[in-house]
């Protein structure tokens, strides 16, 4: 319970975490994070890492998305060329994983402002279906471009090595991975701490009105490719390092979508939403799956259906969510928190 | 978006934030903010009297305090010249008593000059140190507010003339 | 030349097909603003009742189209009136979205309903081939192209002169003022997502009778985002024409080019053309301009 939230200073009240309680969960989190691999299994280590890349994937397209309103359904190639950077500099040019993440990361934020770019003049649908457009034909580069990309065998690569250490396991890996997830989630927040989230924002909501203030459309979508797609190719470092493998199956029009998916079932807008769609948009496919399997024991057929389920499932929670709930789990945790702000006196 | 962020937009055009900065924040990204929220503070919230609302989402306010924050984000950008659309237009007498309440400080503790349209007589006569009168796009006098008050010209202009005069 | 020429006209049937359900497309997006990207699986659920009809059921070919597009006419009306009326006045992404979850449900469904195995489908034409001059084509695309070709023409003729037709551009032309008149809106919302769904689900029927039925029908649905573009999303003239240009253009990159890439080329050339065409003209080649004031 904590009541009434008195501030001195303006800094004070800028801050992410503004209540004393806030801190104490979020260091609790900390530790519990610190704490969870040396708990879990394999499979939960598994699982931790991908929804660590999902997040970072997710946080990015959410900064494009959610705050800057520019819909994307190319993302996936983004993690896609981000994965290929990676693998390609790893196994030609002996680049170490270190380096790799943020060069994967250039690489995509590169290919991000040239798909980006034509954004000055599309708006709305007409861009959406460029970067369908995008999503299209980097996939078709991934299959087709063989002596870079290995075609549609793709290319294998070691366990990448920190500091001479190789991170040849889930629980090695998962320093790594979250790492990467701290830092880009406490960049995306930082981001709209100052005027060029800001600018996002008001370009997402009234883009004329946003020019009248003296935000130069371009340069800010821009940016906003820019960080999207570089968060998207970190994730695709991320990603090919932890499986050390890559195709272009990887990286369908089915995987943007289910970025997507991520941002509006955890709440466009917002950083935190990300993060929750990204481990809930990982996990319950994963849930159903364990349960079809368990019911497959006693319905031998069962797992025929568990694919076509899965697609029903998928696109009725995204149907819910925009139905019932537009602004995804982020608010139904605001809701929850705020329930418990004066708990156990409601009013 | 928040009353103190729509404000804080209208004073994009002074920052110096880089992308890089931004996503690091602390240091230069973080002393500018915090200058900025001074800044904002002293000069256009508290100015405005809206310390109250300043982390309400601006879409909910009702009308009058919604183009109370919209001159909020002018003042924020510390223009030299003010040109206002019909700021008192729809709103009730205590709104409109306000708004220029404010439109006469900006004038005489900013030194800010103040262009505006309106169709209130009453505010116009009561704050304005010039007016000048159009009619179909045609200038017809520009004056203090008394002397066009009764001007023959604007009289006819907009009251119409007597009956077989 | 013999080759180019036999690419051009083969493109030109197969366009035919394109230019239906784009126009299905098109009359949802004009009277709704919403851009459906459940076309695809309009399309495989429309092959799917087809197949049902005739092979389970032995309805000969002219009953079954009937029932097909009766039960199109009620899967695009249940989906406007329990989905997309909710979504009306929501940003574009929130729309975008929508109709993405609804094709993941629809796909989901269909392959619960049908299984995921490839079926051919019962013959609906005469087989042999059409020869004119040196060209052959294939009988299933040419009476395909024709089919599409007829329903565009029905279509087109119900819009310029049917009561319903006229009442249906007034909305897409301006909500307010045809509410105004006494147009029911929201009926003509449902009535476009009717429409749309049959168009939808005869194309469906068209493609799946050259290619078989089989979910992956629903990749066709994303050729028609290149068509659409092309011509604007709010112009059916542009749909038509768009349908045709795709037509063509995969065809030839496919006989052209597959040999320098690798294969593929069918696929992705569309969407090659579509960003060049983009980059000129951001609203298509027919579209309507936006023209946005505060």
């Amino acid at each position: 319970m904590r009541i009434g939230d008195y501030k001195e200073t303006y800094a004070a009240d800028e801050a992410v975490f503004r209540t004393p309680t806030s801190r104490f969960w979020l260091g609790v989190l900390f530790v519990c994070l610190l704490i969870f691999p040396f708990l879990a299994g394999d499979y939960l280590l598994y699982m931790a890492n991908l929804v660590g890349v999902a997040v970072v994937a997710a946080v990015g397209l959410n900064i494009l998305t959610g705050f800057a309103g520019q819909i994307s359904l190319g993302h996936a190639a983004f993690v896609g060329i981000g994965a290929y950077t990676a693998a390609i500099l790893t196994t030609r040019l002996n680049v170490p994983f270190l380096l790799c993440l943020p060069l994967s990361g250039f690489s995509a934020a590169f290919f991000g402002m040239l798909v980006g770019g034509p954004s000055m003049r599309m708006k709305g649908l007409y861009l959406c279906i460029a970067t369908l457009a995008a999503q299209v034909i980097f996939e078709f580069i991934f299959m087709h471009w063989e002596s870079l990309t290995g075609g549609i065998r793709g290319i294998n690569l070691p366990a990448p090595t920190v500091f001479g250490l190789a991170l040849d396991n889930e629980f090695k890996f998962y320093w790594a991975t979250l790492a990467v997830v701290v830092i880009c989630v406490t960049a995306g927040r930082n981001l709209f701490r100052t005027r060029l989230g800001r600018a996002f924002i008001a370009i997402r909501d009234r883009d004329i009105s946003a020019e009248l203030m003296g935000i130069n459309l371009f340069t800010y979508k821009m940016y906003a490719f820019a960080v999207s797609s570089f968060m998207a190719g970190v994730a695709g470092c991320l990603w090919v390092n932890f499986l050390k493998t890559v195709t272009p199956e990887h990286f369908p029009l089915s995987e943007s979508i289910r970025f997507l998916a991520m941002i509006i079932v955890g709440g466009m807008g917002s950083i935190l939403g990300a993060i929750f769609g990204a481990i809930f948009m990982t996990v319950v496919p994963e849930v159903l799956t364990n349960v079809v399997g368990m019911l497959a024991e006693i319905f031998p057929e069962g797992m025929n259906y568990l694919f076509p389920l899965q697609q029903v499932v998928f696109g009725v929670l995204i149907v819910a969510f925009l139905v019932f709930e537009p602004h995804g789990l982020a608010e139904i945790w605001r809701r929850v928190k705020d329930y418990f702000r004066l708990w156990p006196f409601e009013h | 978006m928040t009353v103190l962020d729509n404000i804080k937009l209208g004073a994009h055009a002074h920052g110096k934030t880089g992308l890089f900065s931004a996503l690091w924040y602390w240091g230069s990204a973080q002393r500018e903010e915090m200058e900025l929220r001074h800044r904002v503070e002293e000069e256009v919230i508290d100015f405005l009297e809206i310390e109250a609302i300043r982390k309400r989402s601006v879409g909910a306010l009702p009308y009058g305090l919604q183009k109370r924050v919209e001159l909020g984000r002018a003042l924020a950008m510390r223009p030299k010249v003010l040109l206002m659309d019909e700021p008192v237009a729809g709103m009730n007498a205590e709104e409109t008593e306000d708004m220029a309440r404010f439109i006469l400080d900006i004038n005489e503790e900013r030194n800010v000059t103040i262009v505006l349209i309106e169709h209130d007589m009453k505010v116009i006569m009561d704050i304005s140190e010039r007016v000048l009168v159009l009619n179909f796009g045609r200038k017809l006098v520009e004056g203090r507010p008394d002397e066009v008050q009764t001007h023959p010209e604007v009289v006819q202009a907009y009251l119409g003339e007597k009956k077989g005069a | 030349m013999d080759i180019f020429l036999q690419l051009v006209v083969s493109g030109l049937a197969v366009g035919g097909v394109y230019a239906l359900i784009a126009l299905g497309f098109v009359l949802i997006y004009k009277a709704t603003s919403i851009i459906n990207f459940a076309t695809g699986e309009f399309m495989v659920i429309g092959a799917y009742f087809c197949y049902t009809a005739m092979v389970f059921m032995g309805a000969p070919a002219v009953p079954a189209f009937l029932i097909v597009m009766a039960f199109a006419a009620l899967l695009g009306l249940s989906v406007e009136r329990l989905i997309l009326r909710h979504m009306l006045g929501q940003p574009t992404i929130s729309i975008v979205m929508v109709t993405i979850g609804l094709s993941s449900i629809l796909m989901g469904l269909a392959d619960l309903i049908w299984g995921a195995d490839y079926r051919s489908f019962p013959p609906l034409f005469p087989r042999s081939p059409i020869v004119i001059g040196e060209i052959i084509i294939r009988s299933n695309l040419f009476y395909g192209c024709v089919l599409a070709v007829v329903a565009v023409l029905v279509f087109a003729l119900l819009f310029k002169y049917a009561k319903v037709g006229v009442a249906m551009r007034a909305t897409a032309d301006d909500q307010m003022a045809s509410f105004s008149m006494g147009i029911n809106v929201k009926s003509m919302f449902t009535l476009s997502w009717a429409f749309g769904a049959i168009a939808a689900s005869l194309g469906g029927i068209i493609i799946a009778n050259t290619g078989g039925v089989h979910p992956s029908v629903a990749h066709v649905g994303l050729k028609i985002f290149p068509v659409v573009i092309l011509g604007g999303l709010d112009s059916i003239g542009g749909a038509v024409v768009g349908g045709f240009i795709v037509g063509i253009v995969e065809n030839l990159a496919g006989g052209y080019l597959d040999s320098y890439v690798g294969g593929g080329a069918k696929g992705v050339a569309p969407f090659v053309v579509l960003v060049l065409i983009l980059l000129v003209k951001p609203y298509g080649l027919f579209g309507k301009e936006e023209i946005e004031r505060l």
